[in-house]
């Protein structure tokens, strides 16, 4: 290739960049209108009318893009275009993540670009200290941007002694996200009780597979053992760890089962993991838990994923701890709105409620999921 | 006639000198970006940008010295985490002064550049094998210290200043960090003889064995200089994020080696230049900056950045090639 045409084409190439844009599907709303009074929503829409406001641009930061996170954002597309359908005000929203679940860096850099863009609110989820984040959120809120976390552990954020964000001095604007410690804490009341179904008493033997480690981690780890504390037949062996994919999810419960042939229950911190357990269960020739015959081997993930519903209804996973990440983006959204827009006092930790979802419960849980996903809300709006 | 000796000339230039095809990149992409984006050129950004590259490219500095000499190091991002914890325990769990934290920071970072250094140098094994061990240990110990949970944030302005400090209330003290140590190894690797043997021991071994140059003595001190530089980068990294986490520095290796080659450094050794590594990494920076701004697709920075190692690597092949011939025929 002669120097002039790859000089061309690296032009070409660095043009098509700059000219590229994300696809946006227009689509018409439907003709609902969900919500409360007319004269309600007509008040709030004088009050923004008054405030000027027609759009709210939002960054969304998480660690990495997942199915977790597209259930996160589905529910915040579902409440932006309800807030659209009551009130007029349109969502812009870009999304942005590191090369890496720990490139802090990167996020920190999105954050600043966007405060300098002009966006109304930004928020994020990290694998870094909150207090990182804390301190580049005192220059977001002097440039106007608003800053709140999700899907971050509330009670190492602000709970904690040590923690710099204790009584609520933070400067994000909220915390939402849902209670990690409560939902395992349920979670370990469940199994206490499918155990007693099948032996007539609390008892037996849980396996966890756990992932590297981090705030989530502890949380989840504490809420587990404070509900085991009410049963002291219910013995935890030790834990192995693995990556969060179903790889090392399958490895870690063949080690365990292999140490522990009497395992009553395989407990994966996340829905991959758990479903990489029950693979290895199955493996192994053993069954899994049946609730007509209070037999086999309990496996637990955590998540509340539609890919974790699937395997529940075919009898490959037991259960899933839904720690409702659609509600979590519904919250998120309307928590910017009654902040960012109407200026009221939103508090600083916004919880979502979480449940432990078997084969009883499934199709519930598995509709609200389907449901935010159906709904379509592009960047800025219809 | 005058247009063929100018254009060969700016081949020659171009072939030889991957820092100004890079550099040419940069610029072509800050003019796209100045008309598109009426951010792009503002100094904010601008500062942001560099900021957000000063501590890789520190860390490219590091892996640049192993690359020179045809050797390769992947245990920089451990390398990082293992110094930021340090300097975080000394600061906060044993309440040393900031300047006995420091140093305890940097020093894992030399005796970690020693191990590797003596492992490939004097034993003989490959680096690669060497240093995606020594990466693994380093972070099963990192698990092992923080007990897989984030270490508390320390509580010293004077280590915050380092990370998150600016001078002359707008210039990040990583970017100033970074453009002195740029400066520095710059006039080492151009000014002094140990530069030139540097080069020299990584373009043909053999051959400069045979001249008399010692060759494992050089590979050794670029291993040491590379943990060190590795533990700079950590120490700044661990100040800028307030605390470390067990998958602190995760990735960074790659992103730096990347630099490197982006700026030009052969993965065959003998050719490159800190100013290159230091370009590669605006180059990414700036990849990542494009990106926000203009609300892409976040994950096109790896297609993006993928096709730019390819693009360079076989561009400085074909071009160095060429500026060689040309230059043998005027």
């Amino acid at each position: 290739m002669s120097f002039t045409k790859f000089t061309a084409a690296v032009g070409l190439l660095l043009m098509a960049l700059a000219g590229a844009r994300p696809a946006t599907a227009q689509t018409a709303l439907p003709d609902w209108t969900p919500g409360a009074s007319k004269e309600f929503n007509e008040q709030i829409r004088k009050a923004i009318a008054d405030k000027k406001i027609t759009k709210i641009k939002i960054g969304f930061t998480n660690p990495y893009m997942s199915e977790y996170y597209g259930e996160i954002y589905a529910g915040a597309y579902s409440m932006m275009k309800e807030l659209q359908a009551k009130y007029g005000v349109k969502f812009e929203y870009v999304a942005s993540s590191g090369s890496t679940h720990a490139d802090a860096e990167s996020q920190i850099a999105a954050l600043k670009t966007w405060a300098r863009q002009g966006f109304d609110a930004v928020v994020v989820c990290t694998a870094a200290d909150p207090s990182a984040m804390d301190a580049v959120f005192a220059d977001l809120l002097k440039a106007g941007t608003y800053p709140y976390f999700f899907n971050m552990p509330p009670r190492v954020l602000a709970l904690n002694p040590d923690s710099p964000l204790k009584d609520y001095s933070m400067n994000a604007r909220a915390i939402v996200g849902y209670d990690n410690f409560l939902a395992h804490y349920d979670a370990g009341m469940w199994v206490a009780q499918l155990l007693t179904m099948k032996y007539g008493e609390a008892k037996g033997k849980i396996g966890q597979v756990w992932g590297p480690g981090g705030h989530w981690s502890i949380e989840r780890n504490d809420g587990l053992a404070a509900a085991l504390k009410n049963y002291p037949n219910i013995k935890v062996v030790p834990l192995v760890r693995g990556v969060y994919d179903r790889d090392s999810g399958m490895k870690g419960a063949e080690d365990l089962l292999t140490v522990n042939p009497d395992l009553d229950v395989v407990y994966g911190e996340n829905e991959e993991m758990g479903l990489g357990a029950a693979a290895a269960v199955l493996a192994k020739g053993k069954k899994l838990w049946d609730f007509k015959t209070k037999q086999g081997l309990i496996v637990l993930g955590a998540d509340g994923l539609v890919s974790g519903y699937k395997e529940i209804r075919a009898g490959r996973l037991t259960a899933t701890i839904n720690v409702n990440p659609v509600a979590n983006g519904r919250n998120l959204i309307e928590a910017i709105f009654w902040d960012r827009v109407l200026g009221w006092r939103i508090p600083k930790i916004i919880l979502a409620p979480t449940t432990v979802v078997d084969s009883r419960t499934v199709d519930l849980n598995d509709a609200y999921v389907k449901w935010a996903q159906s709904v379509k809300y592009p960047s800025g709006g219809n | 006639m005058a247009r063929t000796v100018w254009g060969n000339r700016f081949l020659s230039i171009l072939g030889g000198s991957p820092e100004v095809r890079i550099g040419l990149i940069i610029v072509l992409a800050g003019i796209v970006m100045s008309i598109i984006s009426p951010y792009f050129l503002q100094l904010g950004n601008v500062v942001d940008l560099l900021e957000s590259v000063a501590i890789l490219s520190i860390l490219s500095f590091g892996v640049t010295f192993v690359l020179l000499v045809g050797e390769l190091d992947i245990s920089v991002g451990s390398t990082m985490a293992i110094a930021a914890i340090t300097t975080n325990m000394l600061l906060g769990r044993a309440g040393f002064p900031l300047s006995v934290a420091l140093l305890g920071g940097i020093a894992t970072g030399l005796v970690i550049g020693l191990m590797n250094g003596a492992l490939t140098q004097f034993l003989g094994f490959p680096s690669l094998i060497v240093t995606l061990a020594m990466m693994s240990i380093l972070r099963g110990i990192i698990y092992l210290l923080t007990g897989s949970a984030p270490l508390a944030p320390y509580k010293s302005e004077a280590y915050s200043f380092l990370g998150t400090g600016q001078i002359l209330s707008f210039l990040p003290v990583p970017v100033v960090a970074t453009v002195l140590v740029l400066l520095l190894l710059s006039l080492l690797l151009f000014r002094t003889r140990f530069g030139r043997l540097m080069l020299m021991a990584g373009a043909n071994r053999k051959a400069a064995n045979i001249a008399g140059l010692n060759t494992r003595n050089i590979g050794f001190i670029m291993f040491v200089a590379c943990g060190l530089l590795a533990s700079l980068a950590g120490v700044l990294l661990g100040s800028k994020l307030k605390s470390v986490f067990p998958e602190f520095g995760m990735g960074y290796e790659l992103r730096a080696i990347t630099a490197g080659v982006i700026g030009g450094v052969s993965l065959f050794g003998g050719r490159g230049s800190f100013l290159g590594a230091f370009l590669g990494a605006v180059l990414i920076g700036l990849i990542f900056n494009m990106i926000d701004l203009l609300a892409l697709d976040p994950y096109w920075q790896f297609v993006v950045m993928g096709m730019m190692v390819l693009i360079a690597v076989l561009t400085d092949n074909v071009l160095y090639d060429l500026s060689l011939k040309r230059r043998g025929t005027t």
